[in-house]
């Protein structure tokens, strides 16, 4: 079979290559990047099912498979031995802390920009309350200008936070109120989200 | 044709509710757990770590919530805190976040605990955080505490913040309302105001959106928790 | 026959380097691929506002996914295998065959917009609207975003003798009816 490109064909490949910019709009690219990295991971399960196939079933065969687990999981429930509870102090090692889970946090989130001016850092990130002062978990992107930026879903109500600069240097943000923290006598930046 | 990645993920998705409706039924029975994670911090010295981690563990056995804590010790360690300094806010915060769940009782919230040890810890009399629960007995109090400690911070005498965050909430004002005031009188005070006559002049401006004493008197209490 | 590589390919340590958590290094993946990405899917879906949120929505999914990104792989298969995904979501919403698709905010930019005095990217719209879709795609891949047929097969999951026979019918529709069009414009 023979791809021919006549004179039609190289006509309408030209102009729907030239239909949108070679550049790309930096707006855009801006909204892209504080989505991605604002968006929360998806959970393992949905990382799962987004990298393998499954079967492709009709609705009655989902339906079938649905009742049998559930029946498989009253049979379960009535067979498997009890677990006895997890003893927080147990000696494993290194002593588990167990993670309640919190509630959702994303319902009533509020995006909430963060601009912090560095031209000659090669990193910032934003630590605070809201992401239990990871350095990795909020990472500024650094415009042209020399202004770094990003923006965080924030839950209403108060919240205390600080730039690190290049992985060592803890800054206040210069645009926000100052407090110092009562436990580690360090100042940070303070942000009031109003919600909606 | 290839099916279109929604179609088969729909069916997908309703073998997995069969599924995750069955093991929970195994996983919830009597006595059994969730798995417990480990939080490995990032103090390099094993001795120390364990101090810290068993600090969280001990506040977690006294139904403490986790989070919270392991926030603290993570702040501690971004800070660059000596360890041991690291295992002492967090048995301070700890201690501030068990008065809270007495002063917000009987069943505050994870968000209304924090809230709580963050007004304890800049300096808010005990007495004031039962006071704006009982403003509230039913609704959230995460925002009147937040911004309760923020007025104390920006150096508004505590007595006055308590007076104007209660009398909002009794006069019905909504937690945006109040958050707005938070926020009205942080800028003002940044742009030169003093701290009490900043409260004064926004406490009034919210005052004049709400409802009169008496019409808010006969509206019944949401009873909601946002 | 065309197999021939997108004109300007991706820094293959780009990709890894986004894998291995550098950011700017996914914001330099985004500012390359955008303009592909947005033309492919604007091609697609037939309008801007649905083909900017199947964008973005694709880059953010690959941001959270590059650890399935193999070290070996080639990255723009994989980001079009990810935004053909969604394209096709947005289309099956849609419920496109009760729909008339607007092409009329397509910008064109640099072409002229009349030749012999016929929108040409009218009428290309509006034929490639009454293509289904994967032969629009299978299009729009080899010939537009020149994707060798290999990559396309990857994208899609279609044998390369399947492929091959949906561009040609797209071609041939596509020859047919504007012909006609230049003919009845005369």
């Amino acid at each position: 079979m023979i791809d021919e490109r006549d004179a039609v064909i190289e006509t309408v490949r030209g102009r729907l290559r030239a239909s949108v910019a070679d550049q790309a709009d930096p707006r855009a690219v801006a909204r892209i990047l504080s989505a991605a990295f604002a968006a929360p991971a998806p959970s393992r399960w949905r990382r799962w099912l987004d990298a393998w196939h499954l079967p492709v079933m009709s609705r009655v065969g989902a339906a079938v498979v649905a009742v049998i687990a559930l029946a498989a999981g009253f049979v379960a429930r009535g067979v498997l031995p009890n677990r006895a509870p997890v003893d927080p102090m147990a000696v494993t090692g290194e002593f588990p802390i167990p993670v309640t889970p919190a509630s959702d946090p994303r319902a009533g989130a509020v995006a909430t920009q963060f601009v912090f001016e560095a031209p000659a850092a090669q990193a910032v990130a934003l630590v605070g309350d809201f992401n239990r002062w990871v350095p990795t978990a909020a990472p500024l992107v650094r415009l042209p200008s020399g202004v770094w930026t990003v923006t965080v879903p924030l839950m209403p109500g108060r919240h205390v936070y600080a730039f690190l600069v290049d992985g060592a240097r803890l800054e206040a943000d210069p645009r926000a109120a100052t407090v110092v923290d009562a436990d580690y006598g360090r100042p940070s930046s303070v942000v009031m989200v109003p919600g909606r | 044709m290839m099916p279109t990645l929604s179609s088969h993920m729909r069916a997908a998705g309703v073998a997995l509710v069969g599924l995750m409706c069955g093991a929970p039924l195994v996983v919830t029975a009597p006595h059994a757990q969730a798995p417990s994670q480990a939080i490995a911090l990032a103090i390099p010295d094993a001795k120390a770590r364990q101090a810290v981690e068993r600090e969280i563990a001990r506040a977690v056995s006294r139904g403490l919530p986790s989070a919270p804590l392991v926030a603290k010790a993570m702040e501690g360690i971004t800070k660059q805190a000596a360890p041991d300094r690291i295992r002492s806010a967090v048995a301070a915060q700890a201690q501030r976040l068990e008065q809270a769940r007495g002063l917000l009782g009987p069943t505050p919230s994870e968000a209304e605990l924090v809230s709580g040890a963050e007004a304890l810890a800049a300096g808010i009399p005990t007495a004031m955080l039962k006071q704006v629960r009982a403003a509230w007995p039913a609704q959230s109090v995460v925002m009147p505490l937040d911004v309760l400690t923020e007025l104390v911070a920006r150096g508004v005498p505590p007595k006055q913040a308590l007076e104007r965050v209660v009398t909002l909430m009794r006069r019905g004002a909504t937690p945006v309302q109040i958050a707005g005031l938070g926020a009205a009188v942080q800028a003002d005070v940044a742009a030169g105001l003093a701290p009490d006559a900043a409260l004064e002049v926004r406490a009034r401006g919210v005052m004049s959106l709400l409802p009169s004493p008496a019409a808010a008197a006969a509206l019944a209490p949401s009873g909601r928790r946002p | 026959m065309s197999s021939s590589s997108p004109s300007s390919p991706i820094d293959p340590s780009l990709p890894l380097r986004a894998k291995a958590g550098d950011r700017q290094a996914f914001a330099q993946l985004v500012e390359l691929c955008y303009p592909r990405s947005l033309r492919f899917a604007l091609h697609m879906v037939g309008n801007r506002e649905d083909a900017e949120e199947a964008v973005q929505d694709t880059f953010v999914r690959v941001y959270h996914h590059l650890g399935q990104f193999r070290d070996d792989g080639r990255f723009e298969p994989w980001l079009f295998r990810i935004l053909a995904n969604r394209c096709r979501t947005v289309l099956a919403k849609r419920r496109r065959h009760a729909e008339v698709i607007q092409y009329g905010d397509v910008p064109d930019h640099d072409a002229p917009t009349a030749v012999d005095g016929l929108d040409w990217m009218e009428e290309i719209h509006k034929v490639l609207a009454t293509l289904p879709v994967e032969q629009r795609e299978a299009f729009l891949l080899h010939h537009v975003e020149e994707l060798a047929y290999e990559e396309i097969a990857a994208v899609t999951g279609v044998k390369l003798s399947a492929l091959r026979m949906r561009v040609k019918r797209a071609c041939d529709v596509l020859r047919v009816r504007l012909a006609e069009v230049r003919r009845d414009d005369r």
